[in-house]
């Protein structure tokens, strides 16, 4: 305001000359600036804010007025001479009844100097009983906030933070994100709803953004803008915080014993989840979240760049070495594609063919980067890598070009036993174009579907690796569908399109493809299997920051005969995961005796279901009692003010209650009128 | 039972709505013209043509007379046997036009500049006698009771029981009860989020209804006006009414019509809009059926005096006609 010309001074005279009517509005304008322009409340006074410059020092004598100059003085003196300058006048000793407080407050020109006075002056002796403690105020608060009784660390024992394996009914969470509600639920089959584990911690919204488990499904993360927080325990409480700001994504190790988040455009941060320390930095212009990849078990993380593999030993977050003990990355000309294999330390690197030799395969084991095996490839356009996901078989899907007809393509199958000494390698080709392709969980069979000759003609195939180690064609169907999703446990299989309304439930047998059921969902883009395979999310999720009030998100969970469990529509659906189990895996022993026991085990859960069925129906019928005698009891009384105010109506209408019933009656008049009489002759009756 | 589709308007339909008796109903739309049918059989009687899409529509106790409020151009008063028009009164931007029990008097609820004007006008001070056909515009002010509000609009009223009181419905949800004769407001309840559509009483006035933008359908107990059932419809809804079964306790159902607004949504297919209208049963608040066919919002529901007949009026010009079949009837829910 000051800046501009007073209205006050402003003349309007010639305005209002030529508009009278004008003259109203300015007055009542200078009017109002005139009452705003006048302060109505002293200025408040003002804070100093600044105290990053500022320590504290304590540890001083007592001093009365005369001797508190001299000690300010030697103070400063003192300070000079470790490399922090102060003035006497710098210095505030806070006196009481003529007698020092034992400490003072020193102000230093910048935040720098006061931390080099904290390292230079802390625990310097100013004489035989008195040494100097020199702390900032940041930490000084901290002291003062810490609580006067002792509290021990929380540690969670491993029951605590797998509590959720032991359900009773062994059921499964998932966690999903609508609007600002992130809720954990149990899937519960048996009462077709899925039963609330947590609202995250009370009262707060627990996120605002995304979340995600950990590998092994023992914690969660939740994103925030200042970084990543972890949850654990069954009732999911903090256990820890990661500062990241901005991040978009996290992710942890296979071991969980590492995380790693990532900012767009910003940078990687490799942790140690036990300590929440950093423990590297890797900036990111350019580079997507899935640019660093973590071995099997978590002991190393890779990144490929240039034609070269970086790869790092976890625990120490430095680059291996190569020959000359020299912390390289591992070059490898031509390279296009590596990938880890999922059941033990070992890559698989695809080289480009160039003029003088042809495309290579190879697999090199780390961190000894001893080549396992190696393989030729003629003509070859293109290559991707599919492991099984015990590490057992690595599929190459070799995109080659067809010698015979140049207009379709050629695929080639080339799968690598790695568990079998020599490491053989088996292919099959075929006259197609791959659409999709993935391995059955822990076997040897793997899905594919292809397109034959035109786009339109797809076929999806199922393959399993014999004991001979051929690739044998087990089943085939004719299918429009594109997308593969093996459930992670049994032979069930589901075929979808992204963004279209079909999904296909497949069971894998002897028979080869059987039992098809068809489900339509609009415009689904995620689908999961819960970890057990018996359950399949469906779900359909907007863009977190999208303002579309889109109709038809949500999600459905189906079992794997294509039944529905539950469907939830609901807006704003953003996320919805299920949470992972740890692999694990059953002693012989314990394994065989199951398999004796399946009968007996069948018969006792069936019981429990059926108990369990009977009360929730129990509980209903309840509930509905209490509705419907609610609702009657109301009714009841509110028709008794109906009959009460006969009268009154009768006024308003002008007839009573009868009458008004009485009022008109329908009747149905059948009216028969005879349009035409015809006779016509149909037999002739001899009389004899 | 297979519906019977009316298509006689070139617009969308606003209004569907039986008479107290039952034998007749009325359809009006944007085109400014409104068509009235018998019930049985469903044959087109004729059809009033007022100017201006038609807003509102209310029908008098003794269906001589109805009155069509339209948008802008004023309030048409016909005479329903003849269909000679006998009035027109003049209103500014008109939301609801409604009859009182007994049609002695009805109200306009409509908007000037900013405010809601609702009057309550005597129906005998304008010329309605039906021999007197006289196109006299005979109202002033001094014979309306005015009510004004000026921060929100009103949407939507009803009369209430013996025309004691009028229950008003506001754009942002609220719901305020006015004494009619002290004109004083005795009760305000704010039990939506988004604009009331429709508010309506059930035919003995035990329960009143109330249709949202925000996709919930509450019951009310008329007494106390406490919510007693809510129901999500999962789509915004534009008109509901309590089946007149409830008075015989035959059946407990409300009958509710939406959708979401063609603006509002840029690719819905029609079993997505969510045009279809839902029958649920109030007592436990789950829903009976639906009845599927139309492609554009619902913007109006009816029930038939008997409980056997539900009208629909939608944005897409068609009226549907649906006659509940015997297993409606049979069936325990």
């Amino acid at each position: 305001m000051e800046d501009k010309q007073p209205l006050n001074d402003l003349d309007f005279t010639d305005v209002i000359s030529t508009d009278p009517e004008l003259s109203q509005y300015i007055d009542k304008e200078l009017q109002l600036f005139k009452e705003s322009s006048e302060p109505l409340v002293e200025p408040r006074p003002i804070f100093e804010m600044q105290w990053t410059n500022r320590v504290i020092v304590g540890g001083l004598p007592e001093v009365n007025e005369e001797k508190a100059q001299n000690l300010i003085k030697f103070l400063s003196r003192l300070s000079i001479k470790s490399n922090c300058p102060i003035e006497p006048s710098d210095i505030h000793m806070p006196m009481s009844k003529n007698m020092s407080l034992r400490f003072a407050i020193i102000t230093f020109k910048d935040e720098e100097t006061a931390k080099s006075a904290v390292t230079n002056l802390n625990g310097v002796n100013l004489d035989k009983k008195h040494s100097l403690t020199v702390v900032s105020f940041d930490e000084f608060d901290r002291i003062m906030e810490l609580s006067d009784t002792y509290q021990e660390p929380r540690i969670y024992s491993q029951q605590q933070l797998k509590s959720w394996l032991t359900d009773s009914l062994g059921r499964d969470q998932f966690i999903i994100r609508t609007g600002e509600k992130t809720q954990v639920f149990w899937n519960d089959s048996l009462s077709r709803t899925p039963e609330l584990v947590s609202n995250g911690p009370s009262g707060k919204v627990w996120t605002d953004k995304y979340v995600a488990w950990s590998s092994d499904g023992t914690y969660l993360a939740t994103m925030h803008s200042r970084g990543v927080v972890i949850w654990a325990g069954p009732e999911f409480e903090e256990m820890g915080k990661l500062e990241h700001y901005g991040v978009g994504q996290v992710g942890f190790s296979p071991c969980e014993r590492y995380v790693l988040t990532f900012s767009p455009k910003g940078k990687f941060i490799v942790w140690n989840f036990n300590t929440k320390e950093e423990m590297r930095v890797f900036p990111a212009e350019e580079e997507k979240w899935g640019t660093y990849k973590w071995s099997y078990n978590g002991d190393f993380l890779a990144k490929m760049a240039e034609e070269s593999i970086f790869i790092y030993q976890t625990s120490s977050m430095s680059m291996l070495e190569d020959e000359n003990g020299l912390k390289r990355p591992l070059k490898i000309d031509g390279l296009t594609d590596f990938s880890w294999s999922p059941g033990a330390n070992i890559i698989a690197c695809y080289i480009r063919e160039n003029s003088n030799r042809p495309a290579i395969i190879k697999i090199i084991s780390i961190p000894n980067k001893e080549l396992i095996a190696s393989r030729n490839l003629f003509d070859a356009l293109a290559c991707t890598f599919f492991w099984q996901s015990e590490g057992e078989y690595l599929l190459s899907l070799i995109r080659s070009k067809n010698q015979d007809t140049h207009l379709t393509q050629k695929t080639i199958f080339e799968v690598t036993c790695l568990k079998i000494k020599n490491t053989p390698t088996t292919s099959l080709s075929l006259n197609a174009l791959v659409v999709s392709c993935a391995w059955q969980n822990g076997t040897n069979r793997f899905a594919v579907v292809a397109a034959y000759g035109k786009e339109s003609h797809k076929k999806f195939a199922v393959y399993e690796i014999d004991s001979k180690k051929n690739i044998i064609l087990i089943g085939e169907k004719d299918t429009q569908i594109t997308e593969i999703l093996w459930a992670p446990q049994g032979n069930q299989v589901v075929l979808y399109t992204k963004e279209k309304h079909k999904i296909v439930f497949y069971s894998i047998g002897e028979k080869g493809i059987s039992d098809v059921e068809e489900r339509t969902y609009s415009n689904l883009n995620y689908l999961e299997w819960d970890p057990s395979g018996r359950y399949l999310i469906v779900a359909r999720a907007v863009e977190l920051k999208s303002n579309q009030s889109l109709m038809g998100t949500g999600y459905i969970i189906y079992n794997g005969q294509g039944e529905t469990v539950c469907q939830f529509p609901m807006e704003k659906f953003y996320q919805i995961l299920w949470r992972p189990r740890p692999k694990f895996i059953l002693p012989k022993e314990a394994h065989t005796k199951l398999i004796n026991e399946y009968e007996h085990l069948t018969k006792k859960y069936a019981e429990q279901d059926r108990e369990i069925k009977r009360k929730s129906k129990q509980e209903k019928l309840r509930k509905e009692n209490e509705k419907k005698s609610e609702f009657l009891a109301l009714l009841q009384k509110n028709r008794e003010v109906w009959v009460k105010t006969a009268e009154e109506r009768k006024v308003l209408y002008g007839r009573s209650d009868e009458e008004e019933r009485n009022r008109w009656s329908m009747e149905q008049n059948n009216v028969e009128e005879v349009i035409n009489v015809t006779k016509e002759k149909i037999r002739e009756q001899v009389v004899s | 039972m297979r519906p019977i589709v009316i298509s006689c308007h070139s617009r969308p339909v606003s209004v569907v709505k039986f008479n107290r008796d039952g034998d007749l109903f009325f359809t009006a739309s944007l085109d400014g013209s409104v068509s009235v049918f018998w019930t049985e059989p469903v044959e087109r009687l004729g059809t009033y043509k007022s100017e201006g899409a038609v807003k509102s529509l209310s029908i008098s106790d003794d269906s001589k007379i109805v009155i069509i409020g339209s948008a802008i151009n004023g309030i048409f008063v016909f005479e329903v046997e003849t269909g000679v028009r006998l009035n027109i009164l003049p209103s500014y931007q008109l939301k609801q036009v409604e009859f009182a029990t007994g049609s002695r008097s009805f109200f306009l609820i409509h908007n000037y500049s900013k405010n809601t004007i609702v009057d309550i006008i005597q129906s005998s001070m304008f010329s309605v006698k039906a021999e007197d056909k006289t196109y006299e515009n005979a109202y002033t002010d001094s014979t309306k009771t005015t009510l004004v509000r000026s921060d929100v609009a009103y949407t939507k009223g009803a009369w209430g029981y013996l025309n004691k009181t009028i229950v008003l419905g506001t754009s942002k949800g609220h719901l305020d009860i006015f004494d009619v004769i002290t004109k004083n407001k005795i009760n305000s309840i704010s039990p939506h989020f988004e604009a009331i559509t429709d508010i309506r009483f059930s035919m003995d006035f035990t329960l009143m209804i109330t249709a949202s933008r925000d996709s919930f359908c509450n019951i009310y107990d008329s007494v106390t006006m406490k919510t007693v059932r809510t129901y999500n419809a999962q789509r915004p809804l534009n008109s509901a009414v309590i089946s007149p079964l409830v008075v015989t306790d035959q059946k407990y159902h409300a009958v509710i019509g939406g959708g979401q607004e063609t603006r509002d949504v840029t690719i819905t297919k029609a079993d997505q809009g969510g045009f279809e209208i839902t029958v649920f049963n109030m007592m436990y608040g789950d829903e009976v059926g639906a009845l599927k066919g139309h492609f554009g919002p619902v913007h109006s529901v009816d029930v038939h005096p008997r409980g056997e007949i539900i009208i629909s009026g939608s944005e897409d010009g068609y009226a549907r006609f649906h006659k509940l079949d015997n297993d409606y009837f049979t069936n325990k829910n």
